[in-house]
């Protein structure tokens, strides 16, 4: 129980530079345990916790300051052929609310134990709370509907 | 079942069935209808309907590629066409989905076969033919005239507007050689248009004043509001009830509400009157509107009387049975399916009076080649015919914010009809809402792009995504097909489905009438984007599905799910499969209905006529019925 907790805290602190996004709007969506246990699910538990810890060294060094910050992301994370895939694929299940199967390369160094790797949302309520919508002004097509006639002035935020 | 002889059998509860439906059994006559998907019961069970249709909600969400079929069960007993099996066509037939394509070119649309038919997941747009779409032979020296026109459909066009709830401002509506009582006078739509998009209001700014050469030619472009299939606010001066069968008269007729002080109301969800009174902007009503503000074929069969129609769902008509010395129908067999995907099925033959098959173009084409019905004009199949969609998308100077409200609320009429249609097709160019969605699979491939190819992530990929998916324009030129003999549905042995039924094999492709119109639309779009700083962004890559070459240079169409021909309407038995009664010249108790009677296409989507040409084949059949 206390590990999967500091797991997932973790797993949000890394989302927040990855995303763009603040914690508390990252809580909002109300999707981070959802990915986070998917993620776990799909990569397996040991990977899970190395990827979380290389995350969490790059944000303790760091003390989140940007440039040093972003550096840390892009070698250590975005730029390793084990960790690069997984760290899109975080961006992109925020951002969208779909797993993207990992590449076929990374599978067969890195994919012993990898289940469920195929592209799909993770749930109805995934597609729903995709940061991407709001990114554009807009909503998830097919709910949150704004109202009659709202298309029709600029998006208020 | 066997023993009971109805007044009218009908197959398919798409719009055409359920308008012919609606009309007989409120007219007083016993209806026997025959759906080949599930659950055609529940226009009358709200309980039942809420439930099935948040399945269907779901599915949607869940599905990766969001096409037109994938919120709605692919019943393998009757299965549905679907974009996603459309590939190139290398020699030889392509058979992986429902359609056995020969090509050269795949056929690019599809359709539902569900209970209430396509329109569960239509756009919605509404727009009536122009009175030279019915002549293309005496005006322009192309295809053939109708044995209708204009001022024939005009009364029914009123009729379906009234059944599909229409919302429009009639005095916006300007199109070319449209004369100058186009919709009689002091008339108007139910409903006030739907607002038009922020998208909508940036363009026809930039658009302004622009002058666009074509063929020698100078135009002035102009933009219009588009009428549409979803509710809005109701226009407290129209003052139709509905649409009623007079018999002293034998005619049907749009009946004034019995009280001045009476108006429209819109008409909600099937599950709930009050749900879905006004569009609420979910920006999918492709493939499904959430809260049903569009209009979908369960509406108007939840309006049939209800005592007066037997439902029967999971039923395939297979074939018609004719009477060979009279010519005429003597019962339709079917195959009722107890489970979906299974293989059994019980059989029956369902009797009537008359017979209407309403199954949509290419179904109702399958059914009487199956039957070997309607042989004289050897028609049956041919002429098969949709819009050719091309598309040209960038990026505007400012952000619109796409991906809001309906999928398309103006549109440019300008190059619906002119003389260049004696040289090459017309076109309309609606202006599309929902940014690169349909051509490039925005806005997820542009994340993709975005964070795998372009490296981005962070405040950088925030910024980056804001900025082009907010300035994401697309506009579609819908260019019209002319009938041709050789675009054709047949069925044959070798291709038979799940429960024995046969699969439709289509012939397809596309002459160098549409081909030109793709040069000079594109060159249109051309010049559009350059006048208004829009930054193209149009690629046609030569493995799309449906990629062609015109004088050297290549081109994509899109399909635009107007399927239309394959019983064409005509003068004479030999030239066409109906007369202008929509009764089949070899069978005088059979009517077919549906864009399938469609001679020609112009540059309307399909469905506002073919509903007001159900209207018309109801009251013939009525007539007939006396
Ligand atoms: C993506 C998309 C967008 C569209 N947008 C527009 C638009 O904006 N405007 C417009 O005008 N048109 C539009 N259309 C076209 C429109 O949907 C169709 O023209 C219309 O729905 C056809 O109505 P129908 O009743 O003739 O056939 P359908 O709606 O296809 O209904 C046929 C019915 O018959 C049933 N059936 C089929 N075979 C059998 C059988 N053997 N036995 C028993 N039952 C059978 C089917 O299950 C179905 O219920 C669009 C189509 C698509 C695909
Ligand atoms: S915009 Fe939304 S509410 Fe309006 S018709 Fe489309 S799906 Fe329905």
């Amino acid at each position: 129980m206390e590990k999967t907790t500091a797991g997932l805290d973790n797993f949000i602190a890394i989302s927040v530079p990855l995303t763009g996004y603040s914690r508390v709007a990252l809580l909002a969506t109300g999707m981070a345990a959802d990915y986070y246990h998917a993620v776990r699910r799909i990569i397996g538990d040991d990977r899970m916790n190395d990827f979380l810890s290389v995350a969490a060294d790059i944000l303790q060094y760091t003390h989140g300051k940007a440039p040093a910050q972003e550096r840390e992301i892009r070698q250590q994370l975005l730029a390793s052929l084990l960790y690069g895939p997984i760290t899109r694929n975080i961006i992109q299940l925020w951002y969208w609310g779909a797993w993207l199967p990992l590449p076929d390369a990374w599978i067969a160094k890195y994919g012993k134990g990898v289940k469920g790797n195929e592209n799909h949302f993770i749930s109805p309520a995934a597609y729903q709370q995709g940061l991407i919508w709001q990114v554009m002004g807009s909503h998830p097509e097919g709910a949150k509907q704004p109202g009659f006639g709202s298309w029709s002035i600029a998006p208020l935020s | 079942m066997e023993n009971k002889e109805y007044d009218v059998v009908i197959v398919g509860s798409g719009i055409a069935g359920a308008i012919v439906a609606k009309t007989l059994t409120q007219a007083g006559k016993q209806v026997l209808l025959l759906e080949a998907g599930l659950e055609a019961g529940m226009a009358f069970d709200a309980d039942g309907a809420y439930k099935n249709y948040q399945e269907y909600l779901r599915s949607y969400y869940l599905a990766l590629a969001k096409v037109p079929n994938a919120p709605y069960p692919d019943v393998k007993d009757a299965e549905s066409p679907n974009v996603l099996d459309m590939t190139q066509i290398n020699g030889k037939p392509d058979t992986k989905g429902y359609f056995v394509q020969n090509g050269p070119l795949p056929f690019a649309s599809d359709y539902a076969r569900a209970a209430g038919g396509t329109t569960l997941h239509w756009l919605g747009t509404c727009l009536r033919m122009l009175p030279n779409d019915f002549k293309m032979h005496s005006r322009y020296g192309q295809a053939v005239d109708w044995p209708i026109d204009y001022e024939y459909l005009k009364p029914y066009y009123e009729m379906a507007e009234r059944e599909i709830g229409v919302s429009c401002d009639v005095q916006e509506q300007q199109y070319p050689n449209m004369g100058g009582d186009f919709f009689g006078k002091d008339y108007v739509f139910p409903m006030y248009k739907i607002p038009q998009s922020y998208i909508d209001k940036h363009f026809i700014e930039g658009l302004n004043g622009l002058k666009v050469s074509l063929n020698g030619d100078v135009y002035v472009p102009w933009c219009t509001s588009t009428p549409q299939g979803r509710n809005s606010t109701p226009n407290e001066k129209y003052r139709y009830a509905g649409t009623g069968w007079n018999a002293t008269k034998q005619k049907l007729e749009l009946q004034p509400f019995p009280k001045r002080s009476e108006v429209y109301e819109p008409v909600g969800a099937i599950w709930d009157p009050y749900a879905g009174q006004r569009c609420e902007g979910n920006a999918s009503c492709v493939p499904i509107c959430p809260v049903q503000a569009k209009y979908n074929a369960l509406k108007t069969l939840k309006s049939a009387k209800k005592e007066h129609l037997t439902l029967m769902s999971q039923t395939v008509a297979t074939e018609i049975q004719i009477d060979s010395t009279t010519g005429n129908i003597t019962g339709v067999a079917y195959k009722q399916y107890p489970q979906a995907d299974s293989k059994e099925y019980v059989s029956g033959v369902a009797k009537g009076k008359i017979y209407v098959l309403a199954a949509n173009a290419i179904e109702n084409a399958k059914l009487l080649l199956a039957s070997d019905a309607c042989k004289t004009s050897d028609q049956v199949g041919r002429n098969l015919m949709d819009h050719m969609v091309l598309l040209t998308w960038g990026l505007m100077k400012e952000k619109v914010f796409p991906f809001r409200g309906p999928g398309s609320t103006t549109n440019i009429p300008t190059f619906r009809d002119g003389d260049f249609r004696k040289q090459h097709a017309a076109w309309i160019s609606p202006i599309d809402n929902w940014g690169w969605g349909w051509p490039t699979g925005s806005p997820d491939t542009d994340l993709d792009h975005a964070v795998s190819t372009l490296n981005l992530f962070g405040n950088d990929l925030k910024n980056y995504l804001g900025d082009l998916l907010s300035r994401q324009l697309l506009l579609h030129f819908e260019c019209e097909q002319l009938p041709e003999k050789s675009n054709r549905v047949t069925i044959s042995k070798k291709y038979l489905d799940n429960i024995g039924n046969y699969r439709p094999v289509i012939d397809y492709n596309v002459s160098d009438y549409t081909k030109k119109a793709f040069k000079a639309s594109k060159s249109v779009s051309d010049q559009i984007f350059a006048g208004m700083g829009v930054q193209d962004f149009t690629s046609y890559p030569s493995n799309e599905p449906d990629y062609t070459t015109y004088e050297g240079q290549g081109y994509v169409f899109r399909g635009a799910g107007h399927v239309v021909g394959t019983h064409c309407m005509g003068t004479t038995a030999k030239n066409s499969v109906v007369n202008r009664d929509q009764q089949a010249w070899d069978h005088k108790n059979l009517f077919l209905v549906g864009a399938g009677n469609m001679a020609t296409l112009g540059t309307s989507n399909p469905t506002l006529t073919l509903a007001a040409l159900s209207f018309a084949a109801a009251e013939n059949v009525l007539k007939a019925l006396k």
